[in-house]
């Protein structure tokens, strides 16, 4: 047995308390059947943590360290799951630095490989109540919590909540309080305790991947959808910027990186918006943006020396070019140039979207034959690209089609797109162990057993990779069939502008 | 877990105070504990400002199961719980002369609640009885209260002789202290220096008599946790220790 535990403050028992409300406010109704003696206060600091996709949270679970102690709660940190004392004076990042312990077993089967990134620190201070009988026997404990969530930047204040501990025998008290409250127009709080507080931050959990979400009307000018879409990408960028310089997960890299290209291949493929000269420059910028981090993501691959080529790239953010070539972008946006060539500019996006989409599946139709002429990997990997630019297509432009008729289509293109996107680590693995073994001397011995290990390896990646070409044929050719092209034309042919009238996609 | 009885056959030695004083230190110590006021004066009650029981009464507390769980209270110190007493008790030993088993009923209603608790206590009235028997049975100490004046060595002496000619083993059970030792009194400083160490059922902890401690029936709290530092805490807390000693 342990040692005395503190009352049990349930968030079931639990009243919001809005803000300005004073303690008179909360306790006023109590007045005559019970006397309110204030008790001790405490403050406990809680440090949470979830992966860069919010897998624990969306387990419906909490992380958090204090006092030397990390904890797996609910949402509304009230049932504790699991505990571990852990004194280590840094945070742990993965699973595997965590003591063997049920808490780690179970952070094995929810992270995997992601790593914990401080998700903000808690303040919380309760000031603790003994509602009193006529005899001045305590017959009901209640608890006024606030709290500060600090992320860095700031603090962002919490709910204001009232907790009422219930005691065992005194359930007539209990009621009559909750009661009371409930008259006094008190409410038990909607939400999580962790939803609340990410809210009032500002931090959707699950907003960490680059999708788009912005809604167009078809009649917007092609110009103005296109400037609107762009900032979208720019804000992923820089959200991921932080996660990349503390070095946090490779996830945060790969955003970054995916924010970029969709941009280009947004002003690569609507067509004729911008002045060809500006649109190089702006396109050059993103280019060299996305260049400088190739090194990083490649070697994230295969976990490889990687630590320099990062330094590389933060201090290739940190510097006057950086900053210089992100005012370009956001410049170029606040004022699009225009010439006479901008034919498509002031077009009806539905029309220039629907253009696009058909040419780009076009494109993945001319490459049909890929799989059965036994095409070398360069074509497969054209492929590739053809394929991951219809997908942003169909993503950005999402809000004009039905999205139904879309998400099937899309669900389509992202089948084939796995099956290639594994077939290019094998081609990209490849070429680095090739890279690799054409570096190591025939003289020395050791480097002799690595070549054979090399070689191994090499014929083992060979062997998936043709695995995968199996599998690539039937997902190019149900997404190349007679229905699908059919489905494609029906959507988004030319004559579809008759939605500008119709009122949209819900029509 | 372990059951602990704070018993004697004599009346006004301290009982109480020494029950909520040792289940408070329980608490803090070992985590849940209840304390069951089997007096049916029902001091420890009062000391707990808990009012005595209306719905328990003796026949329903020999029946046990739901009748206890249900008038378990929760005292003002988290992890202490209380089995306030019932004026009915003073019709316990006919109640339990009905029953199976009648030397044994305590044993049978405290066993589910053995799981709940990391100790229980009982502050039992001042006699010897069949109830008294019920709580020699169940408990795996038996705490004695001892005022060191000559008479309380003869009720004392009554009281072993009680325990060796029933079961055996009973009298190995027995803890005694010394309670409200008044040093000003030279009888009770000799009868200390003659006991301590002569009879291996005392253990040497002396709890005074002090203002602060006759002020427990007034502050209604254990001095324990109101007077952490007097004399009189310090004292319970060597009892405290003393009995866990023992235990092991």
């Amino acid at each position: 047995m342990g040692t005395a535990q503190p009352p049990s403050y349930s968030r079931r028992n639990a009243f919001v308390i809005p803000t300005g409300a004073t303690e008179r406010d909360v306790f006023g109704s109590l007045a005559g059947l019970y006397t309110v003696r204030p008790d001790r206060t405490r403050e406990t600091r809680c440090a949470f943590f979830d992966s860069f996709d919010w897998r624990l949270y969306f387990q419906g679970r909490l992380l958090y360290r204090s006092g030397g102690a990390y904890t797996v709660s609910d949402l509304q940190m009230e049932g504790t799951f699991q505990r571990l004392e852990c004194p280590e004076a840094e945070p742990l990042r993965f699973w595997w630095e965590f003591p063997e312990s049920p808490l780690r077993s179970y952070l094995r089967s929810v992270l995997g490989p992601r790593a914990l990134i401080p998700r903000g620190d808690l303040l919380l201070k309760r000031r603790m109540y003994r509602i009193l009988d006529g005899n001045a026997k305590t017959v009901l404990r209640a608890a006024i919590e606030s709290s500060e969530l600090q992320n860095g930047g700031g603090g962002v204040a919490g709910p204001k909540v009232l907790f009422l501990a219930a005691l065992r025998g005194y359930d007539e008290p209990r009621d009559r309080v909750m009661g009371k409250l409930l008259e006094g127009g008190f409410v038990p709080p909607a939400d999580s305790y962790a939803a609340v507080l990410l809210r009032r931050n500002g931090t959707t959990p699950g907003d960490c991947s680059s999708e788009l979400s912005i809604s167009l009307s078809p009649a917007t000018r092609t110009v103005d959808a296109v400037c609107r879409i762009l900032p979208a990408f720019y804000g992923v960028v820089r959200r991921n910027e932080d996660g990349i310089r503390r070095n946090l997960d490779v996830e945060f890299l790969h955003d970054y990186r995916v924010s970029l290209r969709r941009a280009r291949s947004l002003l690569a493929q609507i067509k004729k918006v911008f002045p060809r000269t500006a649109l190089e420059k702006v396109r050059g910028d993103l280019k060299s943006l996305a260049q400088r981090s190739n090194e990083v993501r490649d070697l994230d691959v295969v976990l490889l020396r990687r630590a320099a080529a990062w330094r590389e790239l933060v201090s290739f953010m940190d510097s006057e070019e950086y900053r210089e070539r992100f005012a370009r972008l956001q410049g170029f946006l606040r004022e699009p140039p225009w010439s006479g060539e901008c034919v498509n500019a002031g077009l009806p996006i539905v029309q220039t979207a629907g253009r696009a989409i058909r040419k780009s599946y076009r494109k993945i139709l001319e490459s049909r034959d890929v799989i059965s002429s036994n095409a070398p990997p360069e074509r497969i990997h054209r492929l590739r690209i053809s394929c991951k630019k219809l997908r942003y297509l169909l993503e950005f432009f999402v809000s004009l089609y039905p999205q139904r008729r879309t998400d099937s289509l899309v669900r389509r293109l992202k089948k084939l797109q796995n099956y290639l996107g594994a077939y290019n680590d094998y081609t990209q693995q490849i070429g680095l162990v090739r890279r690799y073994l054409a570096t190591l001397s025939p003289e020395d011995s050791v480097a002799l057993h690595a070549a054979t290990a090399g070689g191994g390896l090499l014929t083992q990646l060979h062997h998936r990779r043709e695995d995968l070409r199996g599998m690539i044929g039937p997902a190019l050719a149900r997404f190349c069939s007679s229905r699908t092209r059919s489905e494609f034309d029906a959507l988004f042919r030319r004559g579809k502008a008759w939605r500008l009238e119709a009122g949209g996609p819900g029509a | 877990m372990s059951i602990l009885a704070i018993y004697n056959i004599k009346g006004g030695v301290g009982k109480t105070t020494a029950a909520v004083n040792l289940s408070y230190l329980s608490t803090q110590t070992h985590g849940p504990t209840l304390l069951c006021d089997f007096d049916p004066q029902g001091s420890s009650s009062y000391a707990f400002r808990i009012e005595p029981s209306k719905s328990l009464n003796a026949r329903k507390l020999l029946q046990g199961g739901k009748h206890i769980q249900r008038n378990i209270k929760s005292t003002d110190y988290p992890g202490l719980d209380f089995l306030p007493a019932s004026f009915s008790y003073r019709k316990l030993d006919p109640a339990l002369s009905a029953k199976k088993r009648p030397k044994h009923r305590f044993e049978e209603i405290l066993l589910p609640l053995r799981a709940q608790y990391a100790n229980i206590f009982l502050d039992c009235p001042p006699s010897i009885t069949l109830e008294s028997e019920n709580v020699f049975h169940a408990a795996e100490l038996i705490l004695v209260p001892f005022i060191p004046t000559p008479l309380s060595l003869v009720t004392y002496e009554r009281l072993m002789r009680f325990l060796a000619g029933k079961k055996k083993g009973n009298g190995a059970k027995v803890l005694v202290f010394f309670s409200m030792v008044d040093r000003r009194k030279k009888l009770h400083r000799q009868m200390v220096e003659e006991l301590r160490g002569g009879d291996r059922n005392f253990v040497d902890v002396q709890i005074p008599y002090s203002s602060e401690i006759e002020r427990v029936g007034l502050l209604r709290e254990p001095i324990v946790a109101s007077h952490p530092r007097s004399r009189g805490s310090l004292a319970f807390h060597s009892l405290w220790t003393a009995v866990q000693d023992r235990l092991t």
